[in-house]
């Protein structure tokens, strides 16, 4: 198999680091992320404060006894997302294979990019400055042959650390460390494993696979080949997004179909331009329909070529619900366009510029432009006309 | 009702054949048990077995031949796949075909077997349409052949595409052209045919109408007769006549996508390219079927990348230039190597958001790329 070059990526104490970086009175005090409540719980915690024996995941009322003076801040969603939006775009510009595991952590694949990137370890010199340089925060990098090695990495050095691990020194960097390093292994399970008298990975690997076998059952064998550094798992990009859709509940049900349509068209609309705006092309519409006592519908269609085409995708839209109205129209409750299977870019390219769409997407371009500028109220496609021009023919 | 009985002996293999041969246009189960059947005349020392699907329709004739002997001529309708079905099972040799029109059942006999089978009332069976008296051209069965192997697979299969769905058949002077297209690549072959009313021919003729024509054209060495009329394509030899009604709408304007001139080029091994791009789809996905071909002036680096895992390798190549990367769809490009002769191809192409083009003698295949960011 190629020798593979994994890279995981984590940034340090992220939330009370980004509280710290916007609150210079907070720098150099410890600081507790959370909700200050009787069954609130530390959702980060600075490294002012673990030096206290604080930790994420503990209750705040713990957290206190452990640090008294520790500053407790509710924390704000909105500047973590906007923080960790940019770091994923600074992985992403680095490597077409990123593998979210939180809003702050992250594999990336850096296999046969050597030409193209650099070597791994300039790679990952080079994520650490650009974090630092575009968010003022500080993140910590193992590269490694693996996911599970890369991982174990990262948290060598922290905070603000790079680990290298090579393929050729994998056994004598791991063999020290307690078998609590090992991924998945909680405090039950280590305490299985000491009760064997293993207490490194070194002490497991003198244990043939058979022996772990008897002993722990499945986990020994995940076991035998962790303590060996072994872990051929596949970084896995979700891709960012794996549908853009909206939808809409009527207060009361809506009976006359037109109604219906014209709602259902904007949303195809505004779904397009997410879709452009993120540079995607999906494959599948599909419509969400809602009607009598909270019964709900699906109908998808395959799009005759990845679009983000608004006029393309209002076509599917509308078919897909004439089709239901003809066949079997109840009075509509919710109604959702949902775009699916996306894709980077068009794809495929087409040997005939068809005119028509060529037309429909200059349109977009023009529609996108004028609503980046006044607003997304300033223009729309004539609902009137559009909603008299539907002969609908219920059965 | 002298006609009610009819009485044919033949060799077995002639008529498995022959039924197997028309059996390709038979409608498909459920539209009426008249139209799943083939329709056998027995007249002038000579078989005719007729089918159609009412958009395809063919006649094959068996015989007149040492082993064909006709005692009572007529009409038979039977259905197709238990004729083929049961001529296959009979044991070789001499077959007896029996036809009572007033039971509708006919009765075959070889060696020990006997069958009968029931078949549909014979005066429902459709007429196959003809081209009435239209100018044929005259092809090579076997230039027609290759024509249609190196053409017909870049036809659309979707439905949806229907103009799309068929191939242009163009003759003009002593040349005949075939042209299919899915949008997304396009072939083009042409042959010389000899064409002694001088006629011009164009016109879209479904993909399953040549390709039975292909089926039944045993003999390399035949001449293959081909007219248009009656919105109808017709080809035929002295065995077989393969009649398809037209495909409707315009034909796009393939000749402006085809790239002339182009300014970059290179000379690839066929059979590597082909084993290296194999290899390399192995790791797209369905929803990212792309392979990256990067020339350089070491050769051809072939590379593919998706969740499942990724491919790199480098095949020699004879290139000269700047650095190209281009993306394309591996199967699109493997369909067409497919059909192409061992030895060394050219590719052509003239920049990143333009078709690539393979040229081999008559042959243009013209293909656009995937975007790669």
């Amino acid at each position: 198999m190629l020798a593979r070059s994994i890279l995981h990526a984590d940034m340090d104490a992220f939330f009370a680091s980004v509280e710290q970086r916007d609150r210079p009175e907070l720098r150099g005090r410890p600081v507790l992320v959370g909700h200050d409540g009787a069954r609130g719980v530390v959702a980060a915690a600075s490294y002012e404060a673990r030096r206290f024996g604080c930790r994420s995941a503990q209750p705040i009322s713990v957290a206190k006894r452990l640090c008294p003076e520790a500053v407790i801040v509710g924390g704000d969603m909105r500047r973590y997302v906007e923080a960790s939006e940019q770091i994923f775009a600074i992985y992403r510009d680095e490597s077409p294979l990123v593998e979210p595991l939180s809003i702050d952590e992250a594999f990336l694949d850096m296999t046969g990019m050597e030409r193209a990137r650099g070597d791994p370890v300039t790679v990952a010199r080079r994520i650490r400055a650009r974090v630092l340089d575009e968010t003022r925060l500080t993140a910590s990098v193992g590269v490694a042959p693996n996911k599970f090695l890369a991982k174990l990495a990262s948290d060598l050095d922290k905070p603000d650390g790079l680990t290298v691990i090579r393929a050729d020194s994998v056994l004598e960097r791991i063999g020290p460390l307690p078998i609590e390093r090992l991924w998945g292994v909680g405090p039950a399970t280590a305490e299985r494993v000491h009760a064997a008298g293993l207490r490194t990975f070194a002490d497991v690997r003198e244990l043939t696979r058979d022996d772990l076998v008897r002993r722990f059952g499945a986990f020994g064998v995940r076991l035998f080949h962790l303590s060996r550094g072994e872990d051929d798992r596949p970084v896995v990009p979700d891709g960012a997004a794996k549908s853009i859709g909206q939808e809409c509940t009527f207060s009361e049900d809506l009976v006359d179909p037109r109604d219906v349509l014209v709602v259902l068209l904007r949303q195809a609309d505004s779904v397009g331009r997410r879709l452009r705006r993120s540079g995607l092309s999906a494959r599948t519409l599909t419509v969400k329909i809602r009607y009598g006592a909270f019964q709900t519908i699906t109908r998808s269609s395959t799009l005759p070529r990845p679009s983000a085409v608004s006029a393309e995708l209002r076509a599917a839209a509308q078919e897909l619900f004439q089709h239901w109205v003809e066949h079997s129209f109840r009075p509509v409750r919710l109604i959702g366009a949902t775009a699916g299977r996306l894709q980077d870019g068009p794809g495929q390219l087409e040997l005939f510029g068809d005119a028509g769409t060529e037309r429909e997407r200059r349109l977009d371009d023009v529609v996108d432009g004028i609503r980046d500028r006044f607003g997304s109220a300033a223009i729309r496609r004539g609902a009137t006309s559009e909603r008299e021009s539907i002969d609908f023919r219920q059965s | 009702m002298e006609r009610t009985q009819m009485r044919f002996t033949c060799d077995r293999d002639d008529l498995l054949k022959a039924v197997q041969s028309v059996s390709g246009v038979v409608a498909s189960k459920g539209v009426h048990p008249v139209y799943e059947s083939v329709q056998i005349t027995a007249e002038n020392d000579a078989l005719t077995l007729s089918a159609t699907d009412l958009e395809i329709g063919m006649r094959v004739h068996v015989g007149p031949g040492e082993s064909l002997r006709i005692e009572r001529p007529g009409t038979a309708v039977v259905p197709a796949q238990r004729l083929g079905a049961i001529c296959r099972e009979l044991s070789k040799g001499e077959l007896i075909f029996d036809w009572d029109a007033e039971r509708r059942e006919c009765t075959l006999q070889a060696g020990r077997g006997r069958f009968q089978l029931q078949g549909p009332s014979p005066e429902d069976f459709p007429e196959i349409p003809d081209v009435g008296g239209a100018e044929e051209v005259a092809i090579n069965a076997g230039v027609l052949r290759q024509m249609i192997k190196r053409t017909a697979f870049a036809a659309a299969k979707e439905r949806m595409r229907f103009a799309l769905n068929g191939l242009l058949l163009k003759v003009e002077g002593e040349s005949l052209e075939l042209v299919a297209t899915d949008g997304r690549r396009l072939a083009v072959d042409q042959g010389a045919c000899t064409n002694p009313g001088g006629v011009s021919l164009r016109a879209i003729v479904p993909t399953k109408g040549l390709q039975q024509l292909d089926k039944a054209l045993s003999d390399p060495a035949s001449s293959v007769w081909i007219s248009i009329g009656n919105n109808h394509f017709r080809g035929r030899t002295e065995r077989v006549t393969v009649v398809s009604r037209l495909v409707e709408g315009s034909f796009p304007g393939y000749k402006e996508v085809i790239p002339a001139n182009c300014s970059h080029g290179a000379t690839i091994p066929r059979d590597e390219l082909v084993s290296t791009l194999r290899r390399a789809s192995l790791v797209t996905s369905r929803d990212a079927q792309c392979v990256r071909l990067r020339f350089h002036t070491e050769g051809l680096t072939v590379s593919a990348r998706s969740a499942e895992g990724s491919a790199e390798e480098t095949l020699s190549c004879a290139y000269e230039g700047e650095e190209e990367l281009l993306g394309f769809n591996p199967d699109f490009l493997l369909e067409a190597l497919a059909v192409l002769p061992a030895g060394d191809i050219a590719f052509a192409w003239n920049g990143k958001a333009s078709p690539g083009k393979i040229t081999e003698g008559s042959y243009t295949y013209v293909v656009m790329p995937v975007s790669i960011e």
